[in-house]
C-alpha cells in the first residue's frame, strides 16, 4: 500500500509537472507564462461553463413538475461516465502503451501490481478534472431539495468513484485488443488513427448539439426540455436508464436511508469488482505483454542504398527534412498537415450543411459584391495561414537534433527559404480546397479564384516568414515528447496573433480606402506591404543569431 | 590548422566560468588530444569551435578562418560528432547522410564513394535504409560519424568519440584518425579515457576547470613532471584539487 501510495506520487508529480513548474517559478520568470495562459484559456471557458449550469438548473426544474428529480443524477452521472469512458480510452492508450516510464519503473524492485495500480489511480486523478466541474454543480442544484449529511457523503464518494468503473472498462478494452496488435512499429499509425477518431467523435458532438439546438425555437427552451425528458427514447433518457451504476448512484441521493445506503454499498462494490479486473487485466495482459513485445526481433531491410542517389542543393535538403519530419511524426502530420483539409472542410462544409438556404443568400452577395468577396477572401486566407503551426514550429521540431541545424554551414538565404517551402505549399494546399468548392457552390468566377489566391498567397509571407522568425528566435527544443513542440509552443501563439494583427491592419486600411480608392489599387498596396514586411522580416533573421 | 586564443565562456550570466581563457594550437598531421575531468570544460570548448555556442571573448581558427568572422567557411572546413548523437529520428540513416552531403556540397559521386567506404567500415551498409530511431546508441554514433567524414574534413573534430563504440568500430575510427593526419589533415578530440591518448595521440592539452594545465607532447608533458610518469599519474596529479 505505501508503495503505491509513493509510485502514484512521483507520477502524479511526473504528469503535472509540479516540481517543474515551482523550479521555474523560482528561477526563470519568463516562463511562467504558460501557466498564465492555462488560466486565462480556463477564464474563457467561464461562459460555456455558465450555459451549463443554466441548462443544468432548467432541466432539473423540467425533471421536479414531472415529478423525477432523482433522474438528474442517472443524467449526469452517466454522461460523465461516457465522457470518462471516451477519454479513457485514449488515456490508456498513452500512460499504458505510449509513455515511456515503463522502462524506468520496471526494473526497480516493485511489485507489479503497485505499478500498474499506480498508474490507474493517477489516470483517476486525472478525470477528475472533467468529473468534478461536470457534477459539482449538480451537487448544489439539487441540494436544496435532497440535502443533509447522508446526501453530502454519499455525493462525494460517488464523485470520486465514478471514474473507476468506466476506466476500467477502457483499459479492459484497449489492453485486450492491443494485445493482438504488435505495436512496436506502429505506434505512430495507432496514433494518428486515435487522433482522428477523437476529432470525429468531437465533429459528431459538435453537430449534435447544432442540430439539438437549431430545432429549439427560442424562448421554449423549457418546452423543448420538456419535451425531450418526457420521450422515453431520447438520449439522454436511454443512457439513464441503461449504466446501472448510475443508477444506483442516484438511488443513493435520492431515497431515503436504508434504500440509499444499500445502493451506495451496490456503487462502491460494483467499482470495486471493475478496478479489480482492471488490476488483473493490467497484471496478465499488459505487463506479460510487455515483456513478450522486445522478443519480435527487427531485421534490417538490407536494400541496396545507392539506388536513387541524387545531390541537392541545400535549400532542397533542408525543405526535404523538413518536410519529411512533419510527414512521419503523426502529431506535426495532424496539426499541420490534416487541418489544411479540415479546416476548408469545416469551413465550408458546416454551413451549408445546416441549411441549403444560405448557399443563394451568399451567392447573391457575391454577385453585388465581388470585389469586397475577394478581400474577405485573401483576409481569410491570411487568417487560416496564420493559425497553420508548421513555420512557428519549424526549428522547435528537431527538439535535441537542433545542434545539427546551428552546425551545418548553411547560409541564411538558404535556410529560410528551405523553410518557407513547406508552409507555403501547405498554404497553396488550404487556399485551393477553399476556392475550389468555392467556385462551384458560389459561381465564383476565375478571376475571383485568381486573384484572391495570388495576393492571398503573396499576403500569407508576412505571416509565416514571421513564424519562422520567431522561432529561430527562441525555439523549443527541450522535449521529450513531440507533442511538447508544437502544442506547447507559445511560439504558434505568437505567430497567430502576428497573422491576425496583419489581417486587422489590411482590413482597417482596405474599409477606410473603399470608397476612395479602387479594388485595383487596394490589391496592389496589400501585395507591396506584404513583400516590404517579408522583406524586412527575412533581414531581421539574417541578422538572428541561431545558436541556442 | 586549428587555433584557439583567450578563448572564454561562462554560463548562467558569468557565474560558471566554464572555460577561462585558453589558447592551444593543432598543426597539420596532428590527432590531438583534449584531457579533462568530468565538467572540465571540454565539451563547451568544442561546442565554441564547431559554432554551437558563442564564445564570450577570444579568437579561434579554422585553417586560418576566424569562426565568428566567416562561420559558413569556417565550418566547411571542418566537421563535428557530438559526445551524445541525437539525430533526427525519423530519417533514414541514409536520408541523413545525403542531407550532410548535400549541405556540406559534397558530389553524386564522392559521395558515393565515401558511404562505400565507411559504411562498411562501421558495419552500417545493412542498416543504413532503416530509420534512425530503430538504432542503438552505437549505431546511432556511426552513422554520425559517417555523415561526418563525406566531405572530407580538414579539421575533425569529436567529443569523447570512443565511449559507445564496440572495439572493432573503435580500432577502425583510430586508424581513420591516422590516416586523416598522414593526409595532412587534422584530428582534434576530446577524451577522458587516457589510455587511449596515451597509445594515439600526437600532443595533448589537459584542462581542468576551465583552464589548460598543461600542453605538448606526451614526452613534453612527462619531463614536465617527474620523469617516466605513465599520463594517468601526470593526470591526476595535475588535476588534483
Ligand atoms: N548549458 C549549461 N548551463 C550551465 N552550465 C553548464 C552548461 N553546460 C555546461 N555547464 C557547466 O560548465 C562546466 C563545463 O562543462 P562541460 O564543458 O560539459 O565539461 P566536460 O565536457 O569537460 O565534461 C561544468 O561545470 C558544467 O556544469
Ligand atoms: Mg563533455
Amino acid at each position: 500500500m505505501k508503495e503505491i501510495m509513493m509510485l502514484t506520487k512521483v507520477l502524479l508529480n511526473a504528469n503535472f509537472g509540479f516540481s517543474q513548474t515551482l523550479y521555474q517559478f523560482k528561477t526563470n520568470r519568463k516562463k511562467m507564462l504558460m501557466p498564465v495562459l492555462i488560466v486565462l484559456a480556463v477564464v474563457s471557458l467561464l461562459p460555456a461553463y455558465y450555459l451549463y449550469i443554466s441548462i443544468l438548473d432548467s432541466v432539473y426544474m423540467q425533471l421536479f413538475l414531472l415529478g423525477q428529480e432523482g433522474a438528474i443524477f442517472a443524467m449526469t452521472f452517466s454522461g460523465v461516465a461516457l465522457m470518462v469512458l471516451f477519454f479513457g480510452l485514449i488515456y490508456v492508450m498513452s500512460t499504458f502503451y505510449f509513455s515511456k516510464d515503463m522502462e524506468q519503473l520496471l526494473y526497480l524492485p516493485l511489485k507489479e501490481e503497485s505499478i500498474i495500480t499506480a498508474k490507474f489511480i493517477n489516470m483517476i486523478i486525472y478525470e477528475y478534472l472533467i468529473v468534478i466541474p461536470f457534477l459539482a454543480p449538480v451537487f448544489v442544484t439539487a441540494y436544496a431539495d435532497m440535502g443533509g449529511l447522508l446526501y453530502t457523503i454519499n455525493f462525494i464518494i460517488g464523485m470520486l468513484l465514478v471514474p473507476v468503473i468506466p476506466l476500467s472498462i477502457a483499459a479492459i478494452v484497449v489492453m485486450s485488443i492491443m494485445k493482438f496488435i504488435n505495436i512496436s512499429g506502429k505506434k505512430d499509425l495507432i496514433r494518428t488513427i486515435s487522433l482522428f477518431l477523437m476529432l470525429g467523435v468531437i465533429l459528431g458532438v459538435q453537430l449534435l448539439i447544432n442540430q439539438a439546438t437549431s430545432s429549439m425555437t427560442p424562448g421554449s427552451e423549457g418546452e423543448y426540455l420538456a419535451a425531450l425528458l418526457r420521450n422515453p427514447n431520447s438520449l439522454v433518457n436511454v443512457l439513464g436508464r441503461s449504466y446501472p451504476p448510475a443508477i444506483w448512484m442516484s438511488k443513493a441521493l435520492y431515497q431515503e436511508n436504508i434504500s440509499a445506503v444499500f445502493s451506495m454499498i451496490l456503487f462502491i462494490a460494483a467499482s470495486a469488482v471493475f478496478f479489480a479486473g482492471a488490476i488483473f487485466t493490467g497484471k496478465s495482459i499488459y505487463i506479460k505483454g510487455y515483456f513478450n513485445k522486445n522478443d519480435a526481433k527487427k531485421k534490417t531491410t538490407g536494400v541496396d542504398y545507392r539506388k536513387g542517389m541524387k545531390s541537392d542543393s541545400t535549400w532542397e535538403a533542408i525543405f526535404k527534412n523538413d518536410m519529411r519530419l512533419v510527414m512521419r511524426t503523426p502529431i506535426y502530420m495532424f496539426n499541420c498537415v490534416s487541418v489544411v483539409v479540415l479546416i476548408p472542410l469545416l469551413l465550408i462544409l458546416m454551413p451549408f450543411f445546416s441549411g441549403g438556404g444560405d448557399v443563394n443568400i451568399i451567392a447573391q452577395l457575391y454577385g453585388e459584391f465581388k470585389n469586397v468577396f475577394t478581400l474577405v477572401l485573401i483576409g481569410l486566407f491570411v487568417l487560416i495561414g496564420a493559425t497553420n503551426p508548421t513555420a512557428s514550429t519549424t526549428f522547435s521540431r528537431e527538439g535535441k537534433s537542433s545542434w545539427i541545424t546551428v552546425m551545418i554551414p548553411a547560409k541564411r538565404p538558404e535556410i529560410f527559404i528551405g523553410r518557407m517551402i513547406f508552409p507555403l505549399i501547405l498554404q497553396v494546399i488550404t487556399m485551393l480546397f477553399i476556392l475550389v468548392p468555392l467556385i462551384f457552390l458560389l459561381k465564383l468566377s476565375l478571376f475571383t479564384a485568381l486573384l484572391s489566391f495570388i495576393v492571398g498567397l503573396v499576403a500569407s509571407l508576412p505571416t509565416i516568414s514571421f513564424g519562422i522568425l520567431i522561432d529561430g528566435y527562441r525555439p523549443k527544443l527541450e522535449w521529450d515528447d513531440p507533442q511538447k513542440a508544437v502544442k506547447q509552443n507559445l511560439n504558434v501563439v505568437f505567430s497567430m496573433f502576428a497573422g491576425m494583427g496583419f489581417a486587422a491592419l489590411m482590413g482597417f486600411i482596405s474599409i477606410l480606402l473603399f470608397n476612395t480608392a479602387r479594388i485595383g489599387f487596394l490589391l496592389v498596396l496589400i501585395l507591396v506591404v506584404s513583400i516590404l514586411l517579408t522583406a524586412l522580416i527575412f533581414s531581421m533573421f539574417k541578422k538572428l543569431r541561431l545558436q541556442w | 590548422m586549428l587555433k584557439l586564443e583567450n578563448v572564454s565562456k561562462s554560463y548562467d550570466n558569468g557565474k560558471t566560468n566554464a572555460v577561462d581563457g585558453i589558447s592551444l594550437e593543432v598543426n597539420a598531421g596532428e590527432i590531438f588530444g583534449f584531457l579533462g575531468p568530468n565538467g572540465a570544460g571540454k565539451t563547451t570548448t568544442i561546442k565554441m569551435i564547431v559554432g554551437l555556442l558563442k564564445a564570450d571573448s577570444g579568437s579561434i581558427r579554422i585553417n586560418g578562418i576566424n569562426n565568428s568572422v566567416d562561420p559558413i567557411k569556417a565550418k566547411m572546413q571542418m566537421s563535428y560528432v557530438p559526445d551524445n548523437p541525437e539525430v533526427f529520428e525519423k530519417l533514414k540513416g541514409i536520408e541523413y547522410l545525403n542531407f550532410m552531403a548535400d549541405v556540406y556540397s559534397v558530389s553524386k559521386e564522392d559521395r558515393t564513394q565515401a558511404m562505400e567506404r565507411y559504411l562498411d567500415l562501421f558495419d552500417m551498409k545493412k542498416a543504413v535504409n532503416d530509420p534512425i530511431s530503430s538504432y542503438s546508441h552505437g549505431m546511432r554514433q556511426k552513422i554520425v560519424l559517417t555523415g561526418a567524414l563525406l566531405h572530407d574534413p580538414q579539421v575533425f573534430i569529436l567529443d569523447e568519440p570512443l565511449v559507445g563504440l564496440d572495439p572493432k568500430s573503435a580500432f577502425n575510427l583510430k586508424e581513420v584518425m591516422r590516416e586523416r593526419c598522414d593526409q595532412g589533415k587534422c584530428v582534434f578530440f576530446s577524451t577522458h579515457v587516457l589510455e587511449v591518448a596515451e597509445k594515439i595521440c600526437d600532443r595533448v592539452a589537459i584542462i581542468d576547470n576551465g583552464k589548460i594545465i598543461a600542453q605538448g607532447t606526451m614526452e613534453e608533458l612527462k619531463g614536465d613532471v617527474n620523469s617516466h610518469e605513465s599520463l594517468e599519474n601526470i593526470f591526476l596529479e595535475l588535476t588534483e584539487r
